[in-house]
């Protein structure tokens, strides 16, 4: 049991009550401009920004502009690591290395229905922890098609299979998704504890829903198939000369090792003494320098739209938080919880989860962020509430068709590509199963490693 | 998540699908390499004598080929002889005595009776830049590149690599061209084992805006982006592509694929060589009147040598 004084204590001096109320109001009309798809999610965030700084500044909720300053400087590192990341991951992607490592990894297979399948998945999950998401998923589904029109398999067992692994590879590592990058770099958690932590529980939902997958398509795919249709399949798969996807080898080795160097870099950037954005912007000015073709090209692929959200939302987070109306709300967390930890993680496991099915991950990260700081403020462990967080936010994606891009692309290119359709019935029934179960393992999962201790402090 | 927009998905996916499209194309050797045996050497007494004995010096010490010497140089200076002496004694190389009229028919007499496999020849021949301007390729190189059995490398002053013009190659391709696997098989015979090689494809805007013109009257409601045009001349070069990687890996020069588009073609700036790869090679085919107005162009603009390889 704790004491939610001690978390109110820990907060600065809140502000009236019709404020904080102001404030979360206006926190909550963004979200809901976020939300809504007629209104874009960064002039949303931005919109949202402006407002409620003028009404800061005109309650005197804060005393000058530039404290705003010092608000966004702890969010400066975010930046870093999403330009540098952008960046590498597009040179690397332009060289062919992703597409000549899956179609290798393809050939691998010969085609076999059920060895194509888990090899489809597992590029999947490994894909996604080093890309991300969405450059994974574009080069996967496009995989996808091109060999099961080949092969003649339906495509979709193995798209959606794919849609709904991602969601794990996304939780394998500090670069795999931005709730991840957001937590991490916020919280400064270092990179060898992803792979202590969150690298197991995704080899562990991943298993989960490869279980549940094989189970859900056993009649879609030849999971059986005799010599000689494998031996037509090799014939077929053979056709696939890997190299003719690479313009230039030196540059493919290049970016590789880059890439390499770069994810030894985050495992080591704490012995180093240096944060992920150095490393990151190291990784990325590497590659312009050494792998980059069209330098212009590459600093426009960055996700400037998802940098000037998150500049947006920082601004609005930063502003609620100045009134104490986030740490009013995680007092109430705490006592909704009586202060148990046994109770609190299934708590932020399942909204955060169900709040990713609906909507964007990023928004319910960036509000938790602060709540579970400010529950952290006071005598409860935080570290296993930041982990519930970033398993909850990404393996919520698998809940319904909108939870995560994957799915969103993977349904899209169903419906464009093969001309299928899949209803949120039928996705539910698959992937809001799947999210369930790994959502209690991973609850399971947490809850043994705080009794056990094996949850490492954060420095 | 943050969604792409519709559009960027459907470009990436079809780009994406493309590009393993692309690699269905069953098993490619390696080119097998084309060397010239003979070359013959065509000097005019201009200051560009030097870059072509340079070049075929450069042949011989690598290849061991023999070497012949037309000495055209009476036709266009004051002077009885020019350098050929010298060269000839440098090259070990015979001199041809040939009677025709015209130069052009001296040239295409020499290569036919001395048996040639290469012509290296000044462009313009016989003139300097002040007096045609440097745009020009002249008269000479217009029939050799309309008759020779034989590859044309072409040297063009004032431009003088100090390296070895086979240490960079870089091979020019437009579109479909049946000259491209002789020319690709030329281009690795030639290129420095330690040297490199590119292969350059260029969509031209103009063929882009014809070719979406032409799908627009078809199909109004079927859009052609430039991106899918230049993954179909990727396609469409794609083994040979594959078969120039294995020959880079079979005899260790360095090769790259490129893609530009015609507005994003670096010039070839006479002034900074480094900008630009010593040798051009252009597939020439001689039935196409759009590849004769390629390789014409890009002769008279090039400060480069430009190894010309024809098909009929």
């Amino acid at each position: 049991m704790i004491d939610a004084a001690l978390i109110a204590a820990a907060a600065s001096e809140p502000a009236a009550g019709w404020v904080m109320g102001l404030f979360a109001l206006g926190m909550l009309v963004t979200y809901i401009g976020v939300a809504v798809e007629s209104f874009h999610k960064t002039v949303a965030a931005l919109s949202g920004a402006v407002v409620l700084l003028v009404l800061a500044l005109l309650l005197g909720v804060i005393d000058e502009y530039g404290e705003i300053y010092e608000i966004l400087a702890h969010d400066l590192n975010i930046f870093g690591v999403i330009i540098g990341t952008g960046i590498l991951v597009d040179v690397t992607s332009q060289s062919g290395l992703f597409h000549f490592l899956s179609m290798q990894m393809v050939k691998a297979t010969g085609g076999r229905a059920a060895a194509l399948y888990f090899a489809m998945c597992g590029l999947t999950f490994l894909f996604v922890a080093v890309l991300t998401i969405v450059p994974a998923m574009l080069i996967l589904s496009s995989l996808v098609l091109v060999i099961c029109r080949a092969l003649d398999y339906d495509p979709k067992p193995f798209l959606l299979s794919v849609a709904i692994c991602a969601n794990s590879g996304a939780i394998v590592t500090f670069a795999s998704g931005l709730p991840n990058i957001m937590i991490g770099t916020q919280v400064g958690i270092p990179y060898e504890q992803f792979l202590m932590l969150s690298a197991p529980y995704a080899a562990i939902s991943f298993l989960i829903a490869l279980v549940i997958l094989r189970f859900a398509f056993r009649a879609n795919l030849p999971w059986r198939q005799s010599a000689e249709e494998k031996a037509a399949l090799q014939e077929r798969i053979d056709q696939f000369d890997p190299w003719a996807l690479v313009e230039d080898r030196r540059l493919l080795y290049r970016s590789a090792v880059i890439l390499i160097a770069t994810v030894i870099g985050f495992a080591l950037a704490q012995q180093l003494g240096v944060g992920m954005d150095f490393i990151a912007m190291a990784g990325g000015t590497a590659a312009l320098l050494f792998a980059g073709r069209s330098v212009e090209d590459s600093i426009a692929k960055v996700n400037w739209t998802v940098i000037l959200f998150f500049l947006g939302l920082f601004v609005i987070i930063g502003c609620v938080k100045a009134t104490g109306a986030l740490a009013w709300l995680a007092e109430q967390v705490v006592e909704l919880s009586q202060g148990q930890i046994t109770a609190l993680v299934p708590l932020l496991a399942i909204f955060s989860a169900v709040a990713s099915a609906f909507v964007d991950n990023i928004p319910v990260a960036a509000t938790l962020i602060p709540v579970v700081g400010q529950i952290g403020a006071g005598p409860l462990p935080a570290e296993p509430l930041w982990w519930t967080v970033v398993l909850g936010c990404n393996l919520g994606g698998n809940g319904t068709p909108i939870g995560s891009i994957s799915c969103v692309i993977a349904l899209y290119t169903l419906k464009k590509e093969v001309h299928q359709n899949v209803g949120w019935g039928e996705f539910i029934k698959l992937g809001g199963s799947i999210m369930v179960v790994q959502v209690i393992g991973a609850i399971a999962y947490l809850l043994l490693l705080h009794n056990m201790n094996w949850i490492p402090p954060l420095p | 998540m943050f969604e792409p927009t519709q559009r960027q998905v459907d470009t990436n996916l079809e780009k994406s699908m493309a590009m393993f499209q692309r690699a269905e194309i069953g098993k490619v050797p390696a080119l097998e390499p084309l060397q010239p045996k003979r070359v013959l050497l065509v000097l005019d007494g201009s200051t560009q004598d030097e870059l072509g004995g340079g070049i075929v010096v450069r042949l011989k010490q690598r290849l061991d080929c023999q070497v012949a010497i037309l000495d055209l140089s009476p036709e266009f200076t004051d002077t009885a002889q020019g350098t050929a002496p010298q060269w000839a004694q440098k090259l070990a190389a015979e001199t041809l005595s040939l009677e025709q009229p015209e130069p052009y028919e001296r040239i295409l007499a020499a290569i036919a009776e001395w048996k040639a496999g290469l012509v290296v020849v000044p462009c313009p021949l016989g003139r300097d830049f002040d007096s045609i301007g440097a745009d020009s390729t002249g008269t000479v190189i217009d029939v050799l590149l309309a008759r020779s059995p034989v590859p044309v490398l072409a040297t063009r002053a004032p431009f003088h690599p100090e390296g070895d013009v086979f240490s960079r190659l870089r091979m020019m391709l437009f579109g479909e061209n049946e000259a491209a696997p002789i020319a690709a098989r030329w281009a690795v015979g030639l290129v420095h084992p330690a040297g490199s090689l590119e292969l350059v494809l260029i969509v031209e805007e103009e063929f882009y805006e014809n070719v979406r013109e032409a799908m627009h009257s078809i199909k109004p409601d079927v859009q052609i982006s430039i991106e899918s045009l230049e993954n179909a001349l990727v396609q469409t070069h794609v083994r040979l592509h594959v078969a120039l990687q294995r020959s880079s890996t079979e005899l260790g020069f360095g090769y790259a694929l490129h893609v530009h588009r015609e507005e994003e073609r670096q010039p070839l700036r006479v002034d900074d060589p480094a900008s630009t790869p010593p040798l051009l090679v252009l597939a020439h085919e001689r039935t196409d009147s759009a590849s004769q107005g390629r390789v014409s162009s890009y002769l008279r603009n090039s400060p480069n040598p430009v190894l010309v390889v024809h098909v009929d």
